[in-house]
């Protein structure tokens, strides 16, 4: 693993991005500002950002409902996000998909998707366009632990298997799918294990330590792009909040709660860089301070932006 | 012109974009090697490769979700669902990604591929590998849906759907494969959403898709004899679909008979009669006939298929109940 | 044994149906003969219903609640013995004979609900017609009432053909037919415009008995088909008399010029005939000096040869008076204009019977309107009214002219003056007698009414019954006559008086009073003095 001063910051700096945005946007919730479902990504930072720590520009991503993260670890302009999750029309998708559906096709961002598991065969496509081109393209699906139940996963998996894509799957298992936690809905401990079957390699990391998240990664990434197939990592995380905003939560114990935040990747990342001295106090409090104003900006944007104009209803349902 | 059948029209279609456009690819089950389940891409893989011609395993879903994948990654992806019956096992793949990427997106994103698939009863292949379901992809705004009925329509079309940047579901009729007829040779593109006017008439309008094109046809015939003449409009899409040739038609005989094999309840026909009752009415000299599969599962026993599959004599009776 | 059907009882006259109001067994139980088996209510009363034979209530044909014709089968009873084949066929018979008499009950009545039609089938309104759209907005758009536009499509269904085949019928009915005025019309046109024009024509009526002519008629047909001779007809009767009269009144038989008239001793008949599509007028030269049998024979060779178009043009001249008959369509008197420049037309009307008195009896005669143009210029109304009078004169006594018998026949309508004064008062008294039984009321209350007229009073009744009298002969009621005479003469009325009182009425009756006069009060009198 060689991360620079300066990669380390960025990747730091990113989850803190993640954390800001969600926790803002968990009060706009609140306050009604922001109408449908969230999902957030509190306390999984490091996935997210572990992962695509590794990705080129040509490289694609597939992401899920709880998709804020990705974007903002693929470099995403949370003005735009925040301007989406408002319904306005300077929002990522014209104000036509919201927090679900947000996509930046520049950067190979292929979106959120309201279908659970829905974005891995559309990532198996992805990888063979990227095989297809010859570019040493790579494409990268997030996915939860409830999704690896879905046969999407089966097929995906198996298709990009056999033909070698370049594709790495990346599983969050962030213990509950929806309400049923891990032992109520599958019968395995380690999602990798099933990898086996695809005949892929699979790897489980603690994937609320930012580094045992990239190193993983960044092993498959080398993998697909050396076009020896795909990967699946299956990162073991944990949501801070519901399943959506507005979930009761009933489903789980405020000790394990407490417990997990115990183990926040921001914290675990930070106090590893000080340790080894590429985060002072002051620096990690400026990117906080620079953090949270660029969120505040954002989300100023967002209000101020304008409503789509009604007769863009039709819009955009076809290419013309 | 040359004489080639509807399914070597569809495969001169395919090579011919293969060749034109290097991002256009082939997958499906058995599509390669095998040269597809009714023999409509015999020859790709040779002239293309394995590269291009991609024979998948027995999942709808990544066959699918990868072609909404690779159209979104830039690619023109022709994939081919074996038999229509298939289609609900990749449907969410179809409604709720292919479907509707481009505008959740704000337009951000195109997804220009096709799916090809074979309808239609008549080869005794019961209820689970011969029906018409067009109606539910012509619900979901976001998709064309295109239902050649001749060989040069079948070229012409399914040339366009390859070079349209929208999904396209492309519905073969399995009866069609070995009908014979002229196609245009090199390009030809017929665009989409144009309905064709197969045989002029001024009694009657029938609306026929697909296999029903040829039962209407053939219906007229026999009702020339009687002094009925009909119009047979063939709207070859139906999404878009060509309400003015439709409407144009019936202004000018006041009478419409529908006609697809689909199931009759919910089917596309009540929807184009609709059409005409709402922008049409005033046309109208009888009401609209509709003539469709009864409400029921396709039946294996010869007979009973027979029965099941809506006729050229259904067709001369409603016709003649309004003339 | 044989299985008993149930019917429905008929249980007054009017009862056309019955609802089954409860069964009081079920199917399968045991009933005996006399036992209550169910209850019925009809629009009037409920009633309950005895088993007509003893068994097991087999099948209930008309559960609770169904309404049921007369006589028709609500259950089927079987009785010991019956086999389950004959109790099922039984079954069935009484099912479809319960289901057809309800048909029949339910066609009757529709039978009696569906509205009269009028006598032409193109009206018919009513929202339940049905009109397709196409129709409808084509007759929006030409102002067409759908109300006159028959249906022609599936169900009666009115169609755009059927609304575009009703304006092209709207547009014949528009466009007139074209008949140029040229030749023989052109002709026509020309001469009665000048007729119109020029001539001052004064018309007059006259009715003529024509009941002798006919009896003449008949009497030398059959004298001539005796011989073998062609039939006369009433036309060539009434020329040949017309033109002894005109030989007698020359005035008529002439021509109007511009500057004179002239008059001529000879007569010139023009007879007119009619065409399919036109007039002739072909002349009879000399008429005044042929026969009978050679008028007639020459009015058909005319009329036939005008009627093929093979008159000669002399045949078309020189006419000094005309005769037009009308009366084959029903025609009574008309107006015809003279035929220029003759000076007068002679119009024959329609034969027809009517009750006239003749010698103050009322008889049935054949009657015919004569209508007599003529030229003001030439003739002034007593001459022509004279000439007319002559023609009446000649056709109701026909034999003179033609010097035959006089016929001797009497058609009396009324056989007034012939019955028993006292059989009349008899029938009336006879007939209120009925009234009194029949209709008691209305028999009174005449009594009450006619009590009070008739009273003594500041008239006696005797002057009353006279006045009664009077009033009798002049409303010639033939029953009031007897009764009211012998009243008067009950009431102490001398015959003079009651002959005087009758003839009050001849101031306001005339003749028809006298007529009464002189029979059946003169009879009443001598019945009842």
């Amino acid at each position: 693993m060689a991360l620079s001063q300066e990669k380390l910051l960025e990747l730091y700096r990113k989850m803190v991005t993640i954390r800001v945005f969600e926790e803002n946007t968990a009060e706009l919730f609140a306050k009604g500002e922001i109408p449908g479902f969230v999902h957030l990504y509190v306390g999984e930072e490091a996935t997210a950002v572990g992962v695509i720590a590794h990705l080129k520009d040509h490289d694609y991503i597939a992401s899920t409902h709880r998709g804020h993260g990705h974007l903002i670890a693929r470099g995403g302009d949370v003005k735009q996000m925040y301007a989406e999750l408002f319904g306005r029309k300077t929002g990522y998708c014209k104000g036509k998909g919201g927090s679900m559906h947000i996509a930046d096709l520049s950067l190979g961002f292929l979106g959120a998707n309201g279908i659970v598991g829905a974005g891995l065969p559309l990532i198996a496509g992805a990888a063979f366009a990227c095989k297809y081109r010859g570019d040493d393209g790579v494409a990268v699906c997030f996915f939860g632990d409830g999704a690896s139940n879905r046969g999407t996963f089966h097929e995906a998996l198996n298709m990009a298997s056999i033909w070698k894509l370049p594709a790495i799957f990346v599983c969050e298992n962030n213990m509950y799918a929806i309400s049923l936690s891990q032992e109520l809905h599958q019968n395995i401990d380690d999602v990798a294990d099933r990898a086996a079957a695809y005949g892929l390699p699979g790897i489980s990391v603690d994937g609320n330590d930012l580094f045992a998240v990239y190193e993983a990664a960044e092993e498959a990434v080398k993998r697909a792009r050396n076009g020896d197939g795909p990967t699946l990592i299956e990162s073991k995380t944990y949501r801070w909040r519901g399943h959506f905003e507005g979930d009761p939560v009933v489903y789980r114990t405020e000790e394990e709660l407490q417990a997990w935040k115990k183990k926040d990747p921001i914290e675990r990342a930070k106090k590893r860089m000080m340790e080894t001295g590429v985060l002072t106090e002051e620096e990690d409090k400026a990117i906080w301070e620079e953090v949270r104003s660029e969120i505040q900006e954002g989300i100023e944007f967002a209000k101020n932006s304008p409503l789509p104009e009604e007769e863009s209803l039709l819009e955009d349902v076809y290419c013309e | 012109m040359p004489e080639m059948t509807y399914l070597e029209a569809i495969n001169t279609a395919l090579r011919e974009e293969m060749s034109r456009d290097p991002s256009v690819f082939v997958l499906g089950e058995d599509v390669g090697v095998f040269g597809g389940c009714f023999g409509v891409t015999q020859g790709l893989l040779d002239a293309f490769g394995p590269e291009r011609v991609l024979d998948t395993p027995i999942s709808e879903t990544a066959i699918i979700g990868a072609s909404v994948g690779a159209a979104a990654a830039g690619l023109r992806p022709v994939a081919e669902i074996m038999f229509m019956d298939f289609m609900g096992v990749c449907m969410d793949e179809i409604f709720n990604q292919a479907a509707k990427i481009r505008y959740m997106f704000g337009g951000k994103a195109a997804i220009p591929m096709t799916l090809r698939t074979p309808c239609g009863a008549g080869l005794g292949a019961a209820a689970q590998h011969s029906q018409s379901m067009e109606a539910w992809f012509a619900h979901i705004p976001g998709l064309k849906v295109v239902m050649p009925s001749t060989p040069a329509d079948a070229k012409g079309l399914l040339t366009s759907a390859i070079r349209d940047d929208n999904p396209v579901i492309f519905i073969e009729h399995k009866m069609l494969y070995g009908v014979k007829g002229s196609v245009p040779d090199g390009e030809y593109a017929i665009p989409l959403g144009k309905g064709d006017v197969k045989r002029e008439g001024s009694d009657v309008t029938v609306v026929a898709t697909s296999l029903m094109v040829h039962k209407a046809l053939a219906a007229a015939e026999t009702l020339a004899e009687e002094g009925v003449e009909v119009e047979v409009v063939d709207p070859r899409c139906l999404v878009p679909l060509d309400q003015d040739t439709i409407l144009k038609s019936v202004a000018k005989t006041g009478k419409l008979v529908v006609v697809h094999e689909a199931v009759k309840s919910g089917g596309i026909g009540g929807e184009i009669a609709a059409i005409v009752a709402e922008e049409g009415f005033d046309f109208l000299d009888a009401p609209i006939r509709r003539i469709g599969a009864p409400f029921a599962p396709i039946p294996f026993a010869s007979n009973l298929e027979k029965a099941y599959i809506p006729s050229e004599e259904t067709i001369i009776e409603a016709v003649r109940s309004l003339a | 044994m044989m299985a008993v059907k149930v019917v429905m009882p008929k249980l007054g006259l009017t009862m056309k149906k019955g609802k089954v109001a409860r069964w009081l067994k079920e199917e399968g139980q045991e009933v005996t003969r006399g036992e209550d088996l169910l209850e019925i209510v009809t629009e009037k009363i409920a009633s309950t219903m005895e088993a007509p034979a003893s068994g097991i209530l087999y099948k209930i044909l008309a559960p609770k609640g169904s309404i049921v014709p007369v006589v028709s089968p609500v259950a089927v009873i079987a009785e010991p013995g019956d086999d389950e084949k004959t109790l099922q066929q039984m079954v069935k018979e009484a099912e479809a004979e319960l289901a057809n008499t309800r048909v029949e009950a339910r066609e009757a009545k529709k039978t009696v609900k569906e509205p009269k039609k009028r006598g032409v089938d193109l009206i018919r309104t009513g929202k339940a017609r049905r009109i397709s759209p196409r129709a409808r907005r084509l007759a929006e758009g030409k102002g067409v009432d759908l109300d006159y536009v028959p249906g022609t499509g599936p169900g009666g269904r009115v169609t755009e053909k059927d609304v575009r085949e009703y304006l092209e019928e709207l547009d014949r009915e528009k466009e007139p037919e074209v008949i140029p005025l040229e030749g023989m019309r052109g002709i026509i046109a020309e001469r009665m415009t000048e007729s119109h024009h020029r001539a001052a024509r004064v018309t007059i009526l006259q009715e003529v008995d024509v009941t002798n002519l006919q009896d003449l008629r008949v009497k030398i047909n059959e004298v001539f088909q005796q011989q073998g001779r062609g039939k006369v007809s009433y036309t060539d009767l009434i020329a040949v008399l017309v033109a002894q009269a005109l030989k007698e009144h020359p005035r008529l038989n002439g021509r109007v010029l511009e500057d004179r008239v002239e008059l001529y001793s000879g007569v010139n008949m023009g007879i007119a005939v009619a065409l399919d599509d036109g007039l002739v007028v072909p002349v009879i030269h000399k008429a005044h000096r042929l026969s009978l049998e050679q008028m007639s024979e020459r009015i058909k060779s005319a009329a036939q040869r005008a009627r093929d178009g093979d008159l000669e043009p002399e045949e078309l001249e020189g006419g000094t008076f005309t005769l037009t008959n009308l009366g084959m369509f029903g025609v009574e008197g008309f107006t015809p204009l003279i035929n220029p420049p003759e000076t007068a037309i002679l119009g024959l009307g329609t034969i027809s019977e009517k009750p006239m008195l003749k010698d103050g009896i009322l008889e049935q005669r054949l009657c015919m309107t004569l209508s007599l143009s003529f030229d003001h210029r030439a003739v002034d109304g007593a001459p022509a009214a004279l000439f007319l009078s002559r023609v009446k004169e000649m056709m109701e006594n026909p034999h003179l002219p033609f010097q035959m018998d006089a016929p001797q026949v009497s058609r009396p309508l009324v056989a007034a003056g012939r019955r028993d004064p006292r059989a009349l008062v008899q029938a009336f008294a006879d007939g209120m007698e009925w009234l009194n039984d029949e209709a008691p009321d209305l028999a009174l209350g005449f009594d009450a009414l006619m009590a009070p007229v008739f009273a003594e009073g500041e008239l006696s009744t005797r002057v009353k019954e006279l006045i009664a009298v009077a009033l009798s002969v002049h409303i010639r009621c033939e029953y009031c006559i007897p009764y009211h005479v012998h009243k008067a003469v009950e009431a102490g009325a001398h015959p003079d008086e009651i002959l005087e009182a009758a003839a009050v009425a001849l101031g306001f009756g005339g003749g028809s009073a006298m007529a009464y006069v002189v029979t059946l009060v003169k009879e009443c009198i001598e019945a009842f003095s």
